[in-house]
């Protein structure tokens, strides 16, 4: 019978290494007896020794004394055990996911309705709504976005109008900048950049304010003391919207029009030359869809903040989590609407 | 005031209580204890409706009570909640939080008299100087006692604690248990009180109801529940004498 002398010094360093040659050592011998007399009990030997007695049942054992602290008991696991799951197969797994999509879609759609409805049943019956709130909610969404929203849209307006000048200035068409830049951004970039900028601002912000509310029991307060939480939450934030958005709009065509202004001036375009252009191809019609492409983007964002604040379910992960969700979501659905109103407005 | 029978609840598929029945007193203080994860906040939660129920009658004031209930029913302005995180609503001060369910239900109800009920709750729990205070101003206890002066400014007929104590030193603990108790003398408000804290039992607890295993386990005066033959009830009482050694 082989003795195998199990070290003093086995630690975080070595204990793998040790490991290795004594279970070497045991695989070459038939039996073998472990010499304890140095042993120092820390969490690295005993795990090492409980490995070998484990992968050598039949060659290896521990005297009583040692065991017992080897050994620790597992009595408390059955609490935590879990059911012996089969993994799903592939099309209960599609099933299932389709499933819970579409209760998502579901509630997304309620709190959308909900929402309409809360805020125009607001206009004749004021209950659970807080005064002032839409004034602040405005002041917070609109009057402080003003300065990034105008910067944006100013450098975009620029960009584009610059690089559409070098192009049109090939053939001359120089004096096309002021067209340009009114058309694309009275109809397209003026609406989607202020929803992008409001969906990353301000999506994130009511995501993150309901979420903290739903982790921190206020939404359940609300309804345990008899207030609508729709109501008191989203009505204010949706007539703030909705009377901010076209503003904010209308800020952003401004500012894109300006950028192609200074790129016209830097073509030797006269400034005067410019306004006659941006006003001749400057239609009521597209300032009118404008509006109603700024207030339904700012409808989904609203409604994607809510919809993943409201389904917070657990702690402060889980907000910052639904948080960056609520952003790709909202902006993928604005880009996407977007698309729709394209199809629609101009085909 | 509270009859609960055969209540059955729980969360998806899983049951945490079954076949609960008890009934409290008009300005009793009733204490729901057990150990944690025993389902006493779960049966806060379903008499309130935050969990509906998936059996069994909650007669209020003889009147049955159907979850879910619409947020606008009597039912939720004759109660009051004490939420373990207080809940205070961070956007708004200490006393517009306390207005909040008079300026809710009752907006055309003037301001100024608002505020000053506001102001009378807000002395009752302490609290009347810091009234212009954010909730992330206060203390946990200050936190907790703002809550008390929200629950209490509709005039409720109940009030609903859950862990009133948790998060707060010894000390603080005390002197909330002393304020709950002392407001339930002077307003006769029956209390449901959902925790484990033997210290607050043992001053506030009048009527005890103990869960285990998902049910009853026992339900009777405190006073009678010390004196308990069944075995987790005195495990309960005594911890550390019925209990075995780690």
């Amino acid at each position: 019978m082989k003795t195998v002398k199990i070290p003093s010094d086995i630690d975080f360093k070595n204990g793998d290494k040790i490991y290795l040659r004594l279970a070497e050592e045991i695989s070459q011998n038939d039996e073998v007896t472990f010499d304890l007399s140095e042993v120092k009990l820390n969490s690295v030997t005993k795990a090492v020794l409980r490995k070998l007695c484990n992968n050598f049942p039949e060659k290896v054992s521990l005297p009583d004394d040692i065991e017992k602290e080897v050994n620790y008991i597992r009595d408390d696991e059955s609490q935590f055990e879990e059911k012996e799951s089969v993994p799903p197969q592939f099309f209960i797994r599609v099933g299932e996911y389709v499933y819970a999509l579409y209760g998502k879609a579901i509630f997304f759609f309620v709190i959308m309705v909900d929402m309409i409805y809360y805020s125009f049943q607001f206009l004749f019956n004021k209950k659970f709504v807080l005064k002032h709130d839409t004034t602040r909610n405005a002041y917070y969404i609109g009057y402080k976005a003003i300065p990034i929203v105008f910067l944006l849209a100013f450098l975009i307006g620029f960009t584009i109008a610059l690089q559409a000048a070098i192009q049109l200035a090939k053939m001359g068409g120089q004096t096309y900048i002021a067209m340009m830049s009114t058309m694309i951004m009275t109809k397209e970039l003026g609406p989607l950049i202020t929803a992008i900028i409001v969906a990353g601002r301000t999506g994130s912000s009511i995501t993150a304010e309901i979420g903290t509310m739903v982790v921190m029991e206020e939404v359940d307060a609300l309804k345990t003391m008899g207030i609508k939480p729709f109501k008191f939450l989203l009505v204010p934030k949706f007539w703030a919207f909705t009377l901010v958005m076209p503003v904010l709009t209308m800020i952003a065509n401004i500012a894109g029009i300006t950028g192609g202004l200074i790129v016209s001036t830097i073509y030797n375009i006269p400034v005067n030359a410019f306004i006659t252009q941006m006003l001749d191809s400057l239609l009521m019609k597209d300032i009118f869809w404008g509006t109603v492409k700024s207030i339904s983007f700012a409808w989904v964002i609203l409604a994607v903040g809510s919809f993943k604040g409201l389904n917070v379910k657990g702690g402060a992960d889980a907000v910052g989590i639904a948080t960056t969700e609520s952003v790709v979501v909202s902006i993928f659905m604005v880009v996407a609407l977007d698309a729709i109103f394209s199809i629609i407005l101009y085909t | 005031m509270l009859r609960v029978e055969n209540l059955t609840a729980g969360y998806g598929e899983e049951i945490v209580l079954k076949d609960v029945s008890f009934s409290i007193e008009n300005g009793e203080r009733f204490v729901v204890l057990g150990e944690s994860g025993c389902g006493k906040s779960t049966l806060m939660k379903a008499i309130v409706g935050l969990v509906p129920p998936f059996s069994g009658d909650i007669f209020f004031k003889e009147s049955k009570i159907v979850h879910p209930l619409p947020e606008e029913s009597d039912f939720y302005q004759k109660i009051g909640i004490l939420y373990q995180s207080s809940a205070l609503i961070t956007s708004l001060t200490l006393e517009e939080n306390v207005m909040l369910p008079i300026t809710m239900h009752y907006p055309e109800f003037s301001l100024k008299t608002a505020k000053d009920i506001a102001g009378e709750k807000l002395a009752m729990v302490n609290l009347y100087k810091a009234k212009n205070k954010l909730p992330q101003e206060l203390s946990g206890g200050m936190k907790k006692r703002g809550a008390l002066a929200r629950a209490l400014v509709l005039d409720p007929d109940i009030i609903f604690f859950d862990e009133p104590q948790a998060g707060l030193d010894p000390v603080t603990a005390r002197e909330l248990d002393l304020l709950f108790i002392k407001l339930n003398e002077q307003f006769k408000t029956t209390y449901f009180i959902v925790t484990h804290e033997l210290l607050s039992i043992r001053r506030s607890a009048q009527k005890v109801l103990m869960l285990a295993d998902n049910k009853v386990l026992f339900s009777g005066t405190y006073e009678d529940a010390l004196k308990s033959d069944i075995y987790k009830v005195k495990r309960f009482f005594n911890v550390d004498k019925y209990s075995k050694d780690v």
